[in-house]
């Protein structure tokens, strides 16, 4: 080890925690002056704790400290980073176990906890409004946590491939057009989120919560609606089966998986399809055994692939796999919906609803499909999400929403339709 | 459209290399190799077409091959010694991430798209030798051997590990509230990956240990690229981070952001070590030479305003941490896209894993690839001395 010249001075500031030798005078190195205030984990000389060392210009351990107005966050700390411990699926699974047990605890501590919660909520939005961070984010409450829905992500390459492709084919006012209408989504999402009342509260809370457990029926995407992206209620049977079951898709059926390979992994030809799954479910240690893995593993698939099949092959190789990995995950939940929607896109204009068929062909017409994918997709969701179609209200919902006040016990569940809103 | 094809400034020779603006609908996207002479000159060398803008470029271990990747869905190998471009990926969507695996048992590369899927490809075969689906649009992918790291949209976090074959190791619950925007992998002091870092576009980089044996205190995140440091009471501009690079040697790393700086930091002390003055345009991307002496970033436009303006492109670097971080700027390539539009922006570095003549290549958004190669002997214009800031990280 090097010989620490700010000692060889008697001003190295580190003491003892110092990476450097301090040749033969381990004991005094803790006496010398500090700058800074520091506990006595003299011992600890990597600093691991992060409240020891305290330098000037420190990195603020923010998300401790803004954990404590999103409440439930801390006991969620507590149950996911024990489910670190161990490492790999089995670990996984629990983790989610805990984490749902948490989530239990949520709505058991009540509202004091959802009102943190909401006051992060507003806290943020806040924030990335005034901020001017980048729009097309999605958001969660809490870090570890499900998205809320009726934010997607678009990332700015995605935004900039949309430029060039409109550029080239001369078409950029669309663009322009698209792009404001995506700001313009994002600015009354933001507004919604930020001005929270009675019912975009009980749609928010039962996303946070939720969003573990069943992906359906509480995101924005797979709220029955999914219908119109082509998908036959996927995310609603996966549902069942999520926490458990980390999908890994089985690549034979996408025909991408070569048979000819196995020399380069030593497996057995089709190993394309299996080893990825044996080795997601059958936990800790990545073997490529195929053998009983092998077997458990098609076995928790099974609902899967004839799922999958009833998809033929619908080009996307992404497609059903995501739609079957997007209850398994908090963050692979909202991709359900949208992996199915993208893949739909090229049907959408066919199955959708009139609602939805609108703003698309209205921003793209003749582009494209397959380019303005991340784009059109906010659009078709958003309509989904935010508003219902007038059609689809029964007349009390409408008369509801027509009234002054809701009345209580007649309150729709859906939010109200676009037309009726004024902005 | 001459958006793609630039009228003049690559080096000396003008047009003629790069020439062919085109008006025709192709515009394919050139991959220019530059030589970077002490005085600053620029002279091109060889150039390769990608028919869509690269979004990610890569180095193979030996030096002697680049790959690249591109929104026209392929992923191409160029191989420096004969100047020949192959493809050697497909996809179904723009191709955001290339990475070279070097394997005991295997080497292969690594491309994630936003189609969702991961894929592998022997450079020898038209298939690929594993395909791995995401859960959504891969955004951005670091590979260490023997982990690898993919972050999607969506929050989504996958680690994979390596040995033996390519399989999913564990999905991670994102640290952060916002969407993830780049990811690199840090080494213990044994040399092996034990974590990495993740940026989001709000301002914030998660530390994330994979085997943490204290997992609340041991993974945290702290918040960079904004206008008022840690004062949270004033409102404060948040910009993305870009880029993340970990110093190879003394595993400090470094943060890049739409803000027009960049940063360094040590992970295990918890503190900034410097922040750079404020460039005129968004850092895109950075890294790290193979022995750290020498970091470098390039700025550019990167569309974290929704509008596009035309500004210069420039790619920097910094002599920076020999022994205890004492930095030089030093101006590598001057902006040859001062008279290129906004189109120009740069999206990603690599730096060259053996020391070679040429160091780093940079992907652009119009397709090219730079190649450029660093003389000898740096011209230090202004020294800075970290000594005390940096005094016991590594």
């Amino acid at each position: 080890m090097t010989v620490c010249q700010f000692f060889l001075q008697g001003r190295c500031r580190f003491g003892d925690r110092c990476w450097n030798e301090h040749p033969g005078a381990k004991g005094s190195g803790g006496a010398r002056q500090q700058q800074q205030q520091q506990q006595p984990a003299g011992n600890n000389r990597r600093g691991w704790n992060a409240s020891s060392q305290r330098y000037s210009n420190v990195i603020q351990p923010s998300s401790f400290s803004q954990s404590a107005p999103w409440g439930g966050s801390r006991e969620q700390e507590g149950p996911a980073a024990r489910a670190f411990d161990a490492g790999a699926a089995s670990v996984r699974s629990r983790g989610f176990g805990l984490s749902e047990n948490s989530f239990a605890s949520l709505s058991s501590h009540g509202q004091e906890d959802e009102k943190k919660l909401l006051e992060g909520i507003i806290k943020d939005m806040v924030v990335w409004k005034s901020s001017g961070q980048w729009m097309f984010s999605v958001y969660s409450p809490v870090k570890r946590q499900s998205n809320i829905s009726g934010f997607t992500d678009i990332s700015p390459e995605e935004l900039r491939l949309e430029y060039h492709n409109f550029l080239t084919s001369n078409n950029l006012q669309s663009y322009l057009n698209s792009v404001q209408q995506l700001i313009n989504q994002w600015r009354n999402r933001v507004n919604e989120l930020k001005n929270i009342n009675a019912s975009t509260q009980a749609a928010l809370l039962s996303d946070v919560k939720d969003g573990m457990n069943q992906a359906a029926p509480t995101f924005g995407f797979g709220s029955g609606q999914t219908t119109t992206f082509g998908s036959p209620g996927f995310p609603v049977k996966n549902s069942s089966n999520n926490a458990q079951v980390f999908s890994f898709k089985l690549n034979s059926g996408f025909g991408t998986a070569p048979s000819g390979s196995q020399s380069v992994f030593g497996g057995p030809p089709t190993f394309g399809a299996v080893p990825s799954a044996g080795s997601a479910i059958s936990t800790s240690t990545p073997t490529f055994g195929f053998g009983k893995p092998e077997v458990t593993s098609a076995a928790s698939f099974s609902f899967k692939s004839p799922a999958a099949s009833n998809f033929g092959s619908p080009g996307f190789s992404g497609f059903p796999s995501s739609l079957a990995a997007g209850p398994a995950g908090a963050p692979a939940a909202p991709a359900c919906g949208s992996g199915g929607s993208v893949a739909g896109f090229g049907h959408v204009s066919s199955q959708s609803q009139t609602a939805f068929s609108k703003p698309s062909n209205d921003i793209f017409g003749n582009g494209s499909i397959s380019t303005p994918l991340p784009v059109s997709n906010v659009i078709v969701t958003k309509d989904n999400v935010l508003f219902t179609a007038k059609d689809q209200l029964t007349a009390e919902e409408l008369e509801q929403f027509q009234s002054k006040k809701f009345t209580l016990g007649k309150i729709p569940l859906k939010p109200p339709p676009l037309e009726f809103l004024n902005i | 459209m001459s958006l793609f094809g630039t009228t003049s400034g690559f080096g000396t020779s003008g047009t003629s290399m790069f020439g062919s603006t085109t008006t025709d609908n192709h515009n394919p996207m050139k991959v220019r190799c530059w030589e970077v002479q002490d005085s600053g000159q620029t002279i091109p060398k060889a150039q390769q077409m990608h028919t869509g803008p690269v979004l990610d470029v890569c180095w193979s271990d030996d030096g002697s091959k680049v790959f690249t990747a591109s929104c026209d869905k392929t992923a191409k190998m160029w191989d420096l010694n004969s100047n020949q471009a192959i493809q050697i990926a497909q996809h179904d969507a723009p191709v955001k991430t290339i990475h070279w695996i070097k394997a005991p048992n295997y080497s292969c590369v690594m491309t994630g798209s936003w189609d969702k899927t991961l894929k592998f490809w022997d450079t020898r075969s038209s298939n690929p030798m594993m395909v791995l689906q995401l859960p959504e649009r891969c955004y951005c992918a670091d590979v260490i051997y023997p982990m690898a790291v993919v972050a999607t949209a969506e929050r989504g976090l996958i680690v994979y590990q390596l040995e033996n074959q390519p399989s999913e190791f564990r999905r991670i619950e994102s640290p952060l509230k916002h969407q993830h925007r780049c990811v690199a992998i840090f080494k213990d002091k044994q040399n092996k990956p034990t974590g990495f870092a993740l940026g989001s576009i709000e301002g914030r980089v998660a530390i994330h240990y994979i085997n943490p044996p204290n997992p609340a205190k041991d993974n945290f995140t702290f918040k960079c690229h904004r206008s008022n440091g840690t004062n949270t009471s004033a409102p404060q501009d948040i910009y993305a981070v870009n880029g993340i690079a970990f110093h190879p040697v003394h595993g400090t790393l470094a943060t890049v952001g739409s803000d027009g700086r960049f940063s360094f930091w040590d992970k295990d002390a918890r503190t900034k070590l410097k922040t750079s003055e404020q460039l005129d345009q968004p850092i895109a991307a950075c890294g790290f030479n193979h022995n750290g002496n020498i970091f470098a970033y390039a700025s550019s436009y990167d569309w974290s305003k929704e509008g596009g303006t035309d500004r210069a492109s420039s790619v920097m670097a910094k002599h920076a941490a020999r022994g205890r971080g004492q930095t030089a700027a030093w101006r590598v390539c001057c902006p040859p896209a001062a008279r290129l539009r906004d189109v120009c922006g740069f999206v990603s570095l690599a730096t060259c894993p053996v020391p070679c003549a040429l160091l780093w290549e940079v992907a652009e958004v119009t397709g090219c690839v730079l190649l450029i190669s660093v003389r000898a002997r740096l011209l230090p214009t202004c020294t800075e001395s970290l000594a005390r800031s940096a005094h016991g990280s590594r």
